[in-house]
């Protein structure tokens, strides 16, 4: 008896979301990035193709590093207090889009108000030729406020703005139609609340095309098992063609590694783990090997380091196209 | 702005400072005791402060130590909690009696649950000097084979009537598990033997009335509703008040049966002694409330209540007020959240002998659902809480003259109330047909979110709401409104049924679509609209003609019971053939749960008959 | 194909007559499709109906022991390809390379300290792969036999020819180790396995997986595991899933083995990245070479989570949970021990930037509302966990004002008498928090 094909052939195709615009497409990126396009689960190139690899974004804040934990802030420490100066970086340690974080519009943060905001945005898309991904300060009456004059002040750049949550949605779907902009759904852990974000969305004009999903984000070890379930049953559903399910998957990462003890505590509190230096990094990048395995196709972190062993072991990994 | 806690019902209201308690009373669908429309003058809305500070405003009355007025005190900035003493609780049931299709002259029919006998014995001679007792058996028996027994109480007397009535007595029986029991024995009347059917609801208590040409049909609010608005919050007011409360909620409960009877009594002209037989059925909690059987353990893991058989009881045993002489019923119970109100619909639907599977969906605080044929039984509890009811809701009210039951859109926003009275407020069928009307014309999302801007949609307190009536339009001094977080209850509820229906089809293997018939049952309107209750998503996108309006089937399965003691035995079986599935716990619950959360549904393929949104 | 309850319900005599213990057949049924009873526990079930039953419920993928004693590693028996389907069942092996040449005390004190605490639960390199390095079976014997015994965890003896494993595998049968022989099985490793009764290691593509399988069965070879050899890291993780598919998906047995692959990396940081993709997808035996805690803690963090049951709702620990550095007269809200209402209050507390203290009740992992129901999360239970959590004497007097959720405002008053302290609703959803705390707190604390 011959060994039984069991190739899969799935009806649904994961949508391909470019983001940022070169020149010649309005924009002044000097490449763009883009994601999706798988017509099977991870990784299984005998019966499905695989066109555009996983990108990876480090995270630029425009409040600075100080909370960061210390093996992510060490590589940022000399340049947070810049932003052009870190965007411009970001480039140098391999990243291939920079997401900015607009942390500081938050009241508590220094409430930068909507227009520095804008100006921040414009400040890294002059100091950086890669595609740009901004996050709002995850306050919904703030981003309502800040996000609009983001997406103007980046019109024409093709960005992916975040985000649009299912209690506040309309002024960000608004602005990123209006602006022509990429929009990241962020729905937590759960794939029935992403779709319904999804159709919220359609409802108001947005192109199901052109939205990247959150389903929030764990670190390893620290929930990530429940979103990685979230992202697996959701890709599922986009392969049997599920149409609100076939947005390719975005974790912003890097804010989660610091909440696991393994990932951040000092060498002379935790002997028994290792070396700090080594498993700061490596928890990041395990993380992000890990969602990948469940579909997502998107990371931001902020470890460099951390980026450039993802980024190793998606070599190893991803089929060629 | 601050929060109101009336204790001991435990609900808590936001109101403006400067609010009056009852005001804040009525905001919390508390029935309070208030004869004068709160002007202070007839001193029955007694409150006792017990926690934070109000402002009294002057009043006439005397008041004992610690009480004050609901109606002239009036919340400051913090939070407050109040106390309803008993006497400002006992409030006024508002009766509503109904005429429906009556029964004919000869009803009730022999065979039901209580009847009367008219015997003509031979008197005794010395060659047939058997006992009075075992003659009246002879006789009895002639009348109709079986099993009968005399209890002690009529055997007492027994000598005596029967000469009194020369040997030709009327003879008062009951359906009993073991056979026939003698009630009483005396002269003829010529009277019927009456009977009352009651379905015991957490928010409503419907009773009929059986008699001959009689089209009664009595209903109030359960008054228990002042205890909490859920069994779970009633079961914990026995569990903080050991005996002493569970007694509370029984006599709150027979007090409203009573006012039902006296009602029914006063419509036909018929007395309490006529009636012999109280057939009851209700929800597990309910029905143990109204035994003052403890129920503290229902809730409690594993989930088991005192029984779910029970045996007949005489009226002065709870203190119903019919002849003293009859019987009282009730319907079996199949586990600690699916009672015998399902039992007593799936009689009444006849659900256990259908060849092809069909559905019951009871809508009511408690919603259960059983699907079954002739082949399998099951069942599920799917906790809807009160908001199809009209319970919860800033404007609503049960399915009476003056609920608005129906609403639809031309353009502008219409409506129309039950028996086209002043509106009252906004009934079951009224929420159904307002969420599908505000969908449908893109003034909420899809989640139910109001749409700002949209007309009729305005900020109240910060929060979006629909205006649906104004003040001076309506019959009560306030708008009749839809709040966001009554959409959220009705959304929840709605998805509530839904999800559990569908994972109890999944458990069987079976889909919506394989269902013959899917029956809708509850009191929470007459005029359902099938589509809207498909397009909010409440009931599944099938064939409208597989959608039925039932009706309070519990109470037509206790009317079935009493004037048949065959469907006694049929409710039994039923009870112990249907399978009950805990949903609670079930790993696929939470996720249809979300799914259904949503207008109509996260999965529009399942709805393909709804349209999408007006952009 | 699995039978749904209706479908075992026609196999039952359908009496309800609750001999089993359930009131009646259907329910038994659902119980025996759910995998919570089984059919043989009805006391009247036909043979027949228990033939129909048992060919459908034979689990394609064979459970292989390897080792002895508790700390026998069992793997397969897989039931599902997700675990959200239903769950991973058997925990994959995590072993370390080990050469019968090395030192072994440093070795096996190694693999002693590669083990950790973690939610509960101890997470540690579980077996071990020893190598013969030296060529000397009698030398490969040796060094199993003191790991068999010191370390008391399951071996996996790997070596170049079947002549090598004999000594240990004959001499140390009772410890059942797994036989890898390189390349194998030879028709030599087959029949000492067969003879000794050993789990067996087979190397190779798929094909050839395929054609040894099948004829170690026939040779009386009952436990196997599969190895897709030294292939790419793509190669393998296609290997694991081709193998699981056609087990569970066309019920082909002759794959039906749990699979061990080895990750081949040189670089540390790799080789562990490549162990935590091997665990998520399929991997039944991990083998690693690098043996310092920071690379191997991931690996075992991430077979932690991927077996957890996810039907059985995640609980977080109950406890005090510190958030943004409180202090003295931090605010105190409690809530339930289900970890997905402990995670929505702790990002929107989180994202509030206000240092508070979050208490965790255990309730079973229950959300707000049910735990209510249940009497889970009434005002004793909260007291209780106040109390015993000592997070009182962490706060100031004026602040020892518990806040909780807005769903269960009518408990209020009962937890206010029993702790005789101030407690205050809180909103009802965690979205209202940010708010609350920043707006609302203050007044009613100030």
């Amino acid at each position: 008896m011959p060994v039984p094909d069991v190739k899969e052939k799935f009806s649904g195709v994961v949508h391909a979301v470019t983001i940022g615009a070169t020149s010649e497409q309005g924009g002044s990126r000097t490449r763009t990035v883009t994601i999706g396009g798988e017509t099977g689960l991870p990784m299984l190139s005998f019966e499905a193709e695989y066109p555009h690899r996983p990108a990876f974004a480090l995270e630029v804040n425009t409040a600075g590093a100080d909370d960061w934990h210390s093996q992510a802030r060490k590589h940022v420490g000399e340049v947070a207090a810049d932003l052009e100066k870190w965007a411009a970086r970001c480039e140098e340690w391999g990243a291939d889009l920079v997401c900015l974080h607009l942390d500081a519009a938050h009241p508590d943060l220094g409430g930068r108000s909507p227009e520095e905001c804008a100006d921040d945005v414009k400040r890294v898309l002059g100091a950086t030729g890669l595609p740009l991904i901004v996050w709002g300060a995850d306050v919904d009456e703030v981003d309502n406020n800040v996000l609009p004059k983001c997406t103007q002040a980046a019109a024409g750049e093709n960005c992916l703005f975040g985000t649009a949550k299912e209690a506040n949605y309309r002024t960000l779907a608004a602005s990123c139609l209006a602006d022509s902009h990429k929009i990241i759904a962020e729905a937590p852990s759960d794939i029935n609340l992403s779709k319904q974000l999804h159709i919220l969305l359609g409802d108001v004009g947005v192109n199901v095309q052109n939205i990247v999903m959150h389903p929030t984000c764990g670190a390893l070890g620290f929930g990530m098992v429940y979103i990685y379930t979230t992202i697996e049953r959701g890709r599922i559903a986009a392969l049997g063609g599920d149409v609100l399910m076939q947005q390719p998957v975005v974790v912003n990462m890097g804010k989660e590694i610091g909440r696991v003890k393994e990932a951040t505590s000092p060498d002379e509190d935790a002997p028994q783990w290792g070396k700090l230096d080594v498993r700061a990094p490596l928890w990041e990048a395990a993380t992000a090997v890990g969602y990948m395995e469940a579909g997502a196709e998107l990371f931001i972190m902020r470890n460099p380091e951390a980026l450039q062993q993802a980024k190793t072991a998606v070599e190893a990994l991803w089929p060629k196209a | 702005m601050p929060r109101v806690t009336f204790h001991p019902a435990g609900v808590t209201v936001e109101v403006e400072s400067g609010a009056s308690l009852l005001d804040a009373a009525r905001q919390a669908q508390i029935p309070i005791r208030n004869d004068c429309g709160g002007q202070g003058v007839c001193g029955r809305c007694l409150i006792e402060v017990k926690r934070g500070e109000v402002t009294r405003l002057k009043s006439r009355h005397r008041l004992g130590p610690g009480r004050d007025l609901a109606c002239r005190t009036l919340a400051a900035e913090a939070d407050i909690e109040v106390f309803l003493p008993r006497e400002s609780r006992e409030l006024e049931v508002e009766v509503t009696v109904r005429r429906v299709e009556p029964f004919p002259p000869d009803y009730p029919p022999p065979g039901g649950m209580v009847e009367r006998a008219q015997i003509e014995a031979a008197p005794p001679s010395l060659d047939d000097n058997v006992a009075d007792g075992q003659r009246l058996l002879r006789h009895l028996r002639e009348w109709r084979p079986g099993e009968y027994h005399i209890p002690l109480r009529v055997l007492s007397d027994l000598p005596v009537r029967l000469r009194e009535v020369d040997w030709r007595p009327e003879v008062a029986l009951s359906v009993e598990p073991w056979g026939h029991r003698v009630l009483h024995v005396g002269p003829q009347t010529g009277r019927p033997c009456c009977m009352m059917a009651v379905d015991i609801g957490t928010t409503a208590i419907k009773a009929r009335l059986l008699a001959p040409e009689s089209g009664w049909v009595a209903s109030c609010y359960n008054s228990q509703v002042m205890f909490g608005p859920d069994v779970i919050s009633r079961i914990i007011h026995c569990q903080r008040n050991e005996g002493g409360a569970c007694r509370e909620l029984q006599e709150s409960v027979v007090a409203d049966i009573n006012l039902l009877l006296d009602a029914l009594l006063e419509a036909s002209g018929l007395r309490p002694e006529d009636i012999w037989g109280v057939v009851v059925s209700g929800n597990t909690t309910m029905i143990h409330l109204f035994l003052g059987l403890c129920p503290v353990w229902i809730r409690r893991e594993p989930y088991v209540g005192c029984a779910y058989h029970l045996p007949p009881i005489r009226p002065k045993d709870v203190g119903v007020q019919t002849n003293p002489a009859g019987r009282i019923f009730c319907l079996p119970s199949v586990s600690s959240f699916v009672g015998a109100d399902i039992t007593g619909g799936v009689l009444a639907t006849g659900l256990a002998e259908r060849q092809k599977p069909a559905a019951l969906i009871d809508l009511g605080t408690n919603g259960e659902i059983a699907i079954g044929c002739r082949e399998f039984l099951v069942c599920c509890s799917a906790s809807a809480g009160p908001a199809f009811e009209g319970g919860g809701s800033a404007s609503g009210t049960r399915a009476r003259d003056g609920a608005i039951d129906s609403v639809w859109s031309d353009g502008a926003v219409q409506w129309k109330t039950i028996g086209d009275a002043a509106p009252l407020g906004i009934c079951g069928t009224g929420y159904i047909d307002l969420l599908a009307t505000l969908l449908r014309e893109g003034m909420m999302d899809k989640t139910g979110r109001f749409v700002e801007g949209a007309p009729g949609v305005r900020r109240e307190d910060g929060e979006l709401q629909y205006l649906l009536v104004p003040a001076d339009r309506a019959a009560v001094d306030r708008d009749i409104v839809l709040t966001q977080a009554d959409v959220e209850n009705l959304v929840r509820a709605k998805g509530a049924i839904y999800a559990a229906g569908s994972v109890l089809l999944q458990s069987l293997g079976m889909e919506w679509g394989d269902l013959a018939n899917i029956m809708l049952a509850g009191g929470f309107g007459e005029s359902l609209d099938k589509d809207n209750a498909v397009t909010i998503g409440l009931l599944p996108d099938v064939p409208r003609p597989r959608i039925e309006f039932v009706g309070n089937t519990s109470l037509q399965g206790a009317v079935m019971v009493a004037e048949n003691a065959q469907n006694y035995w049929k409710a039994r079986d039923i009870a112990a053939k249907m399978t009950y599935f805990e949903l609670s716990t079930h790993p696929d619950f939470m996720d249809q749960f979300v799914s259904a959360c949503f207008l109509p549904h996260t999965d529009a393929e399942k709805f393909p008959s709804v349209a999408g949104p007006a952009q | 194909m699995a039978l749904t309850g209706l479908d075992i319900y026609k196999l039952l005599p359908r009496t309800n007559c609750g001999d089993c213990g359930v009131p009646t057949c259907l329910a038994f049924a659902m119980k025996v499709a759910a995998k919570q009873a089984a059919l043989d526990e009805c006391p009247h079930v036909s043979e027949e109906s228990q033939e129909a039953a048992g060919a459908a419920s034979q689990p394609p993928q064979k459970l292989v022991t390897i080792g002895s004693g508790d700390r026998a590693l069992k793997i397969g028996n897989e039931t599902v390809m997700f675990r959200h389907d239903e769950r991973f069942h058997h925990p994959c092996g995590i072993a370390l390379l080990v050469n019968d040449t090395d030192d072994l005390d440093a070795r096996m004190e190694t693999v002693r300290s590669l083990s950790f605490e973690r939610i509960g639960q101890i997470i540690d390199v579980d077996t071990v792969a020893l190598n013969c390095a030296s060529g000397d079976g009698e030398k490969l014997q040796e060094a199993a036999g003191r790991i068999q015994t010191e370390l008391s965890l399951p071996v996996v003896l790997i070596a170049d020819s079947a002549d090598k494993l004999r000594p240990a595998a004959e001499g140390l049968s009772d410890g059942r180790p797994l036989l890898w022989e390189r390349g194998g099985p030879s028709d030599a490793l087959v029949e000492l396995a067969a003879s000794a009764k050993l789990p067996v290691v087979v190397e190779g593509d798929l094909e050839k997986c395929d054609a040894d399988t099948q004829k170690a069965k026939g040779a009386g070879v009952e436990e196997m595991v599969l190895c897709p050899g030294e292939v790419s890291p793509l190669e393998t993780l296609q290997f694991l899933t081709v193998t699981r598919r056609a087990t569970l998906r066309r019920t082909y047995r002759p794959l039906g083995y749990p699979v061990l692959v080895r990750a081949w990396a040189q670089d540390p940081v790799q080789q562990s990245l490549e162990g935590c993709h091997y665990v998520d997808k399929y991997a039944g035996i991990v083998v690693l070479e690098v043996d310092s805690p920071e690379y191997v803690l991931p690996v075992l963090v991430t077979r932690q989570g991927i077996y957890i049951d996810p039907q059985v709702p995640v609980q977080v620990e109950a406890k005090v949970h510190e958030i943004n550095n409180p202090t003295e007269t931090s605010p105190l809200i409690v809530t339930t021990n289900f970890s997905l209402t402990y995670y929505s209050v702790l990002g929107e507390v989180e994202a509030s930037r206000v240092p508070a203290r979050i208490l965790t009740v255990d309730t079973k992992g229950t959300s707000v509302l049910t735990a209510w129901a249940a009497d889970e999360f009434g005002p004793e239970q909260i007291k209780d966990a106040i109390e015993k959590s000592g997070v009182f004497d962490q706060l100031g007097e004026g602040y020892r004002k518990p806040i909780i959720p807005g769903l269960v405002a009518v408990i209020s008053g009962e937890l206010r008498e029993e702790l005789e302290q101030e407690v205050i609703v809180g909103p009802k959803e965690a979205s209202g928090l940010g708010r609350f705390l920043n707006n609302e707190w203050p007044k009613l604390v100030g």
